[in-house]
């Protein structure tokens, strides 16, 4: 019973905080430098990243079984690689106090983290059920 | 009585959700506490820093620039601005002004937000030979004399050294990059007297900066001063404004001062908050551990038939406190922590005044006394209740009678 919740309330957890990513980049921590900056394509990358994140964790709250560890482990990956897309895989506008530096960048970066821990723990979880 | 040892942490993995909320009011604590302490250490860091790194006693902007605070604007407000002043100002204050140890005139420029520039930026000109306020700055970073063409960029122009930006059509070599200061002078970018030269001329041939039909090369935007020693600054400030038309000189510390008096408002507020948040989690945390502790009246009770001392039961109930306190004051001062280095070009823009993070060891100092006080407070708390519950007769206690 008590590893049956956990497993939910840990993939939920990183549902919730895929879903904060997904809002925050379509509203409050969008890029608004300008329609023809780089950030505009790193914004529409990280949109997407969101929203498969949020379908990869949605999906691994209900499967606590290899393939709820495996879509879990999947989501940590793509919370790695969105983290790195604002100014490392994908180029920023070059002052730091501009919109996609200021808020777009450290708010993907800590809720991509965020993601990423919760989906590994749920995944470890998964296996150690298993 | 080894089972006993690890009986504080099967209590916590056993009640997650108990756990959990004491965790969060714990991290509750040391955010406010922790974060709090920073905000104020960075507004002060900030004006330290904006005081050091104008390095001037008086500035001498043009008369209309003055009446607008648009040099207020450039270091404060971080809006890229340029103002002139012809620089024969510069000569009549050399001669006839008494009491100058040092004198150096800026030039500023702002590039334009369209293809000849890769951004737009505030662009500052110095002159190596008679600057004071720049180049100890520079020299920290690029130890070199700045070429033509070199220029060296503040902390926030996200740009790595060794690279060519694009400014006026000017390919300019980025040579170093400044440490930060947390004022608006980290987003602009430093060149020598030949290189804005060079811009403000291009920036006229392409018709980007109107110089009110002066000769880009005969103007200036300030004139930064520092006075000898024995001189009263307030008096040759005055002397300037009186012998020198055209001009305001202020004193750089009255313009700091204004914006460190407003600040002191807000610190005096920051640390009320911190002292309200702190009385009220102490007093959750108090009553939420009377409660638990009221509610396992009967565990413990248990526990003292089964052999545990009064003292090994309070120090159990302790041992929970303090885990529970511990993970939450870590949680608290990562999450501060993670807040304040991700979203800091992001504070300093909305709070529109200095703010500079204190430095590493500064903060893991900070870090290190606010899980101690966060511990303790947990700790004072639960040892009233852990006391009650060891003194509790057991007998009665099982019979339910209580």
């Amino acid at each position: 019973m008590m590893n049956k919740r956990k497993i939910s309330i840990m993939g939920l957890v990183s549902a919730v905080f895929s879903l904060a990513l997904l809002i925050g980049s379509l509203t409050f921590f969008k890029s608004v430098c300008g329609a023809d900056m780089h950030c505009h394509q790193a914004n529409t990358v990280i949109t997407i990243m969101g929203a498969v994140m949020l379908a990869l964790s949605l999906i691994a709250i209900f499967l606590k079984s290899k393939v709820g560890a495996v879509l879990s482990f999947l989501t940590t990956v793509c919370g790695v690689v969105t983290a790195l897309i604002p100014g490392v895989i994908m180029p920023l506008c070059m002052m730091a106090d501009m919109s996609c530096q200021a808020t777009m960048k450290p708010w993907t970066i800590l809720l991509s983290a965020a993601v990423a821990l919760f989906s590994l723990i749920n995944g470890i979880i998964c296996i150690r059920k298993k | 009585m080894k089972s006993f040892q690890s009986l504080p942490f099967i209590n916590l993995i056993k009640k997650p959700v108990r756990s959990v909320a004491l965790m969060i009011l714990s991290a509750f604590l040391a955010i406010s506490a922790f974060g709090g302490t920073i905000a104020v250490m960075s507004l002060q860091n900030g004006i330290d820093s904006l005081e050091a790194r104008l390095g001037a006693d008086i500035i001498v902007e043009p008369y209309e620039a003055a009446t607008k605070g648009s040099f207020e604007s450039v270091i404060l407000q971080g809006n890229p601005g340029a103002f002139y002043m012809q620089s024969s100002v510069y000569d009549e204050i050399a001669e006839e002004i008494d009491g100058i140890e040092k004198m150096t005139a800026q030039y500023f420029l702002v590039s334009a937000n369209a293809g000849c520039c890769s951004v737009k930026v505030q662009i500052i000109g110095f002159d190596p030979d008679t600057d004071f306020s720049i180049l100890p700055w520079v020299e920290r970073s690029y130890s070199q004399e700045l070429g033509y063409m070199d220029v060296v960029v503040g902390a926030s122009v996200e740009v790595s050294t060794s690279t060519d930006i694009k400014l006026f059509g000017n390919a300019c070599h980025v040579v170093g990059q400044l440490e930060r200061t947390g004022t608006e002078l980290d987003s602009a970018i430093y060149c020598n007297i030949d290189t804005i030269k060079a811009m403000k001329q291009s920036a006229s041939v392409k018709q980007l900066v109107d110089y009110n039909g002066a000769d880009p090369d005969k103007v200036i935007s300030s004139v930064l001063i520092k006075v000898k020693d024995g001189y009263d600054i307030d008096e040759v400030t005055g002397d300037i404004n009186t012998h020198v038309r055209g001009i305001k000189a202020v004193r750089s510390k009255s313009m700091i001062t204004s914006v460190s008096g407003s600040l002191s408002a807000v610190s005096s507020a920051v640390s009320v908050l911190i002292g309200v948040v702190w009385v009220l989690s102490v007093i959750i945390m108090s009553v939420a551990f009377s409660m638990i502790n009221n509610e396992r009246k009967k565990e413990f009770a248990v526990l003292r038939v089964l052999g545990a001392s009064k003292s090994r039961l309070s120090g159990v109930v302790f041992k929970e406190a303090l885990m529970i306190t511990f993970t939450g004051s870590v949680i608290g001062i990562l999450l501060t922590l993670a807040i304040f280095a991700l979203f800091s070009d992001a504070l300093l823009s909305s709070v529109g005044v200095p703010f500079l993070l204190p430095d590493t060891m500064t903060i893991l100092i900070l870090a290190v006394v606010t899980a101690v006080a966060t511990m303790l407070a947990g700790a004072l708390t639960s040892a009233v209740s852990a006391r009650k519950a060891a003194k509790a007769d057991t007998g009665v206690i099982l019979r339910g009678d209580n």
